[in-house]
């Protein structure tokens, strides 16, 4: 179950908080008591929420765009509700979207005008990648 | 509370709204007594009538909309809120909403329709008691 593995949560989590995508210190620690319980289904509930929350807020990816991702994350989002739910894909299709995001943001000024912020990100989504 | 009263009249308010076209799979759930998941529903397919609808809602108020959503999903998957205080914090935002299209819509200009709109209002309201 590598999908499953703490580690990967774990970095999920420092990713999404280099993005800036945990609105407030108490999501943060909620997030690292449930990857901590190994409740890897409430985590990624949470970090698919924050990442949508984050689409509604921003104005640097395009509204076209915006729809799409939106869609493939309310999808995921569903799946929670049905039963048998697979943990294991849920993760790698929320990493997709989550690392197809990120190439959006690369190729935006928001990161080219920040540097130092794309090499940490850099580093965190190769970290992730080992992982898998 | 009578949840399947409830949920039939929100859904009336939904379809009055133009949110809900298609309500097979609500029923199903409604019928089926899965209220978690027909909220999840309710909220999902409001989402997405709210993102679509620009041209009814300023981007700011769109945008809070959409996190007052969001955080109540959350709540409610993760277990911070009940199923009932989960249902009224949605009516409230849904009910809003309505009032909102009362300014901006064409629709609700017309006398009959916005009657029409007021009475599964008050029906929702009136469930809740």
């Amino acid at each position: 179950m590598a999908y499953q593995n703490k580690a990967i949560y774990e970095e999920l989590l420092r990713i999404s908080m280099t993005l800036d995508l945990i609105p407030a210190e108490k999501d943060v620690n909620e997030l690292k008591d449930y990857i901590k319980k190994e409740n890897y289904e409430k985590a990624l509930y949470k970090m698919i929420l924050y990442l949508l929350r984050a689409l509604n807020e921003t104005n640097i990816v395009e509204d076209v765009t915006k729809v799409i991702y939106i869609d493939k994350l309310i999808d995921l989002l569903d799946q929670f509700y049905k039963e048998p739910k697979n943990i294991e894909i849920l993760t790698k299709d929320f990493i997709n979207i989550l690392l197809r995001y990120i190439r959006h943001l690369k190729s935006n000024a928001f990161i080219k005008g920040n540097k130092e912020l794309w090499e940490i990100l850099n580093d965190r989504v190769e970290d992730l990648e080992l992982l898998l | 509370m009578d949840l399947k009263t409830i949920f039939f009249n929100i859904l009336e308010l939904n379809k009055e709204l133009d949110i809900i076209e298609d309500d097979n799979e609500i029923l199903l759930e409604i019928n089926k007594e899965n209220y978690e998941r027909v909220l999840f529903i309710l909220i999902i397919r409001f989402i997405y009538e709210i993102e679509a609808s620009s041209y009814r809602l300023l981007s700011t108020k769109k945008r809070l909309y959409i996190i007052r959503l969001l955080i109540l999903l959350e709540n409610l998957y993760l277990g911070n809120i009940t199923l009932n205080n989960a249902i009224h914090e949605y009516i409230n935002i849904l009910v809003r909403y309505a009032l909102i299209l009362r300014e901006n819509s064409l629709k609700f200009k017309d006398l009959e329709k916005w009657k029409k709109l007021q009475t599964k209002i008050q029906n929702i309201i009136l469930s809740l008691h």
